[in-house]
């Protein structure tokens, strides 16, 4: 589904990304781990196409395409999705009218009809409920005023409303308490199945209590310098990442 | 300098008023004063050589044949009061008279019937500041509207003014002037719609109206104006508040070559409270200039301003903002906010908030912002599968909707919404159905 290959990407001539090799197939999920700084979340704005890198080497395949030919908005379409680190705050578009706009301009890209108001709303309420989100975010100011935990339950919600074959989570956990940790998780476990695939960025093994990953990787100093099972996690978790840099330098 | 002069006396003599008239001494104070030039600080940012080449139009009545449709949709039941080239056009109106108390006619009516409300009003907000364009709309004043609240008259229905251009010599300029006067606990909603039939033909206006709203009195004024290509439009608006009055101003400006609001609000009594909103969308070379002063003269008074503007091409947009809070009007509340977007590199903005205060014990907050579109909401939207260009007109859809939201008449705000939806190119998105206007498609 998703192939990367000795991806190198850098930023006002910084390189963040130096060589980054990661293969997605569907029904996986993959766990991406690192200490602060190795290029975690540079690695998802790469992949869904933000502008301020530049690409120096290396290539993404996804579902045959080659996405670094692509602007964000048509890999968007192909179904990549990224739950954003920070969700962006945009005063006077409501919630709805957001998800509207994004359903409706798929389905032109389709050549199909705009959803009908009615299937819409059906569909609103059902995955309202899959995220526990109050009627109300719908109405109000996308993220505006949205506590942290209210709005990655936002994202989650929107994830489910595009249903997209490759979700990235970009540090989701992150400020989370244990309570929206579980409403989150349980939301991404009911919404995987055989054709889709994840990839989980996070610091902590927390949230791989509840999302259990096939594949955990280290990333560090922009590669992923170390692939393994759910158990990789466990023993980062126990070990910190010092270990990983002391290999590193060797 | 003679030969413009002459222009104007030239003009005046047609209007055979006596050299002593209250027109007359208008016109010397114009004469004085001059068209402004840029060395005006309060046109510094307009250019009117445009209207250097204008002779106010001294007409006086309402062209022969008129296109046969003046039927708005957005609000079914109303008042309606059309005026064409300044002039009141009974017979295009539809309006019952001294409905609920509330008197409508036209000015020269007015000055006859409701002569002493009349006198002690006319002309009275102009003394304060002398302007070249209302001394000008002074002297050469068509006959307009007079709106008359009587003592607790509470007018059912809004009262919509459809101001139309027709058929107007390129080189002419309307002088337009209307007189709103609601007493002690009245209330009225204006709308105030500007249309050029011909939108191909010259669209030249000196609009002069004074409000005066007496003691715990409630007026609300909706002032659109939309796509008008040629049109070149000075509007003052003065507002005179009594104690414990309320007023709301909202201005709509889409697209107009140039415009010029010029709202002048005196908070004379306690506990008044005034509220002016705007939006602008200007493309092409439009130019749109808001100055607003508003004055506390009394304590326990509050004024809000939020005016935004949207720029494009090589538009250009004003913003002039000013609250002074006189001495003794402690408790002051005022805020002011002046935000805008610019679409283009070769748009540009001009804004100034300005506080001058007197009283010690008083709240007042200003800021103005001007800046590019957020690129990382446009990344976001993107990344749900929105274009850019979507992204960017959904993010500007809602930065006009913060002023339109806060509309308070449901229709004209739905009707407003479906404009802004229209000139941003967005239908498919809209809440509301398709796009209708009426005349205005």
């Amino acid at each position: 589904m998703l192939k990367i290959e000795n991806l190198k990407a850098s930023i006002d001539n910084k390189e963040i990304l130096k060589g980054l090799n990661l293969e997605v197939k569907p029904g996986e999920i993959h766990a991406i781990m690192g200490p602060n700084g190795t290029g975690k979340s540079t690695l998802a704005n790469v992949i869904t196409g933000r502008d301020v890198y530049e690409i120096s080497d290396g290539s993404i395949q996804f579902t045959n395409e080659d996405l670094l030919e692509l602007d964000p908005d048509e890999r968007a379409r192909l179904g990549i999705f990224l739950a954003f680190q920070y969700p962006v705050e945009i005063p006077g578009v409501t919630t709805t009218n957001f998800m509207k706009a994004a359903i409706n301009e798929r389905r032109r890209h389709q050549d199909k009809e705009p959803m009908k108001a009615s299937e819409f709303l059906k569909m609103m309420k059902e995955k309202m409920k899959l995220v526990d989100i109050d009627q109300k975010f719908m109405s109000r100011s996308l993220n505006e005023g949205f506590s942290g935990g209210e709005k990655k339950r936002n994202e989650i919600f929107q994830m489910a409303m595009l249903e997209p074959k490759l979700a990235i989570l970009d540090e989701t956990d992150s400020g989370l308490d244990i309570d929206a940790l579980k409403i989150v998780s349980n939301g991404v476990n009911q919404l995987r199945n055989k054709d889709n695939a994840f990839i989980i960025i996070t610091h902590y093994q927390r949230l791989l209590d509840y999302i259990v990953p096939d594949f955990v990787h280290v990333m560090y100093d922009g590669r992923i310098v170390k692939s393994g099972d759910k158990e990789l996690a466990k023993e980062l978790e126990a070990k910190g990442y010092d270990w990983i840099k002391e290999e590193q330098a060797v | 300098m003679i030969a413009i002069k002459n222009k104007y006396t030239e003009a005046f003599e047609k209007l055979k008023k006596s050299e002593n008239s209250a027109e007359a001494h208008a016109l010397k104070r114009f004469q004085k004063m001059g068209i402004p030039n840029r060395k005006s600080e309060v046109y510094k940012y307009s250019n009117l050589k445009h209207f250097k080449n204008l002779t106010p139009s001294t007409e006086g009545r309402i062209p022969h044949k008129l296109p046969e449709y003046f039927t708005h949709q957005y609000l079914l039941d109303k008042h309606l009061l059309v005026t064409v080239n300044g002039v009141f056009a009974e017979s295009l109106s539809s309006y019952e008279g001294d409905e609920d108390g509330i008197h409508i006619s036209c000015m020269c009516d007015a000055r006859k019937e409701f002569r002493d409300i009349v006198e002690s009003h006319y002309n009275e907000t102009s003394t304060e500041y002398p302007d070249a364009f209302s001394e000008m709309n002074t002297a050469f004043a068509q006959c307009g509207i007079f709106i008359y609240a009587t003592k607790n008259a509470q007018a059912k229905k809004p009262i919509v003014m459809l101001h139309l251009g027709y058929n107007q010599p390129k080189d002419s300029l309307t002088c337009q002037r209307n007189l709103i006067v609601l007493e002690q606990n009245s209330e009225v909603e204006l709308i105030e719609d500007y249309v050029n039939i011909d939108k191909e033909e010259a669209f030249n206006i000196n609009h002069f109206s004074e409000y005066f709203i007496k003691q715990d009195a409630r007026l609300k004024v909706n002032i659109y104006q939309e796509d008008s290509n040629q049109v070149h439009f000075i509007g003052n608006k003065f507002f005179e508040l009594g104690k414990g009055s309320n007023l709301k101003v909202t201005t709509l400006n889409f697209q107009g070559e140039f415009i010029r609001n010029n709202f002048r609000v005196n908070l004379n009594g306690e506990h008044g409270e005034a509220t002016l909103n705007g939006i602008f969308i200007n493309g092409d070379k439009d130019h749109t200039d808001s100055r607003i002063l508003i004055k506390h003269n009394a304590p326990n008074c509050e004024s809000f301003q939020t005016f935004k503007g949207i720029l494009d091409d090589q538009s250009t947009g004003v913003f002039n903002g000013k609250v002074f809070v006189a001495e003794g009007a402690q408790k002051t509340n005022a805020f002011q906010s002046n935000k805008n977007i610019l679409l283009s590199e070769e748009a540009t903005i001009n804004t100034k908030p300005e506080l001058e205060i007197y009283a010690d014990d008083v709240k007042c907050s200003h800021g103005a912002t001007c800046g590019q579109l957020d690129e990382n909401a446009i990344f976001y939207a993107q990344t749900r599968g929105i274009p850019r260009e979507k992204a960017k007109k959904l993010i500007v859809f809602a930065f006009a909707q913060e002023v339109i939201q806060d509309i308070d008449n449901e229709l004209f705000k739905n009707f407003m919404e479906r404009r802004l939806v229209h000139n941003l190119d967005l239908a498919e998105y809209s809440t509301h159905g398709s796009v209708q206007s009426g005349i205005k498609e």
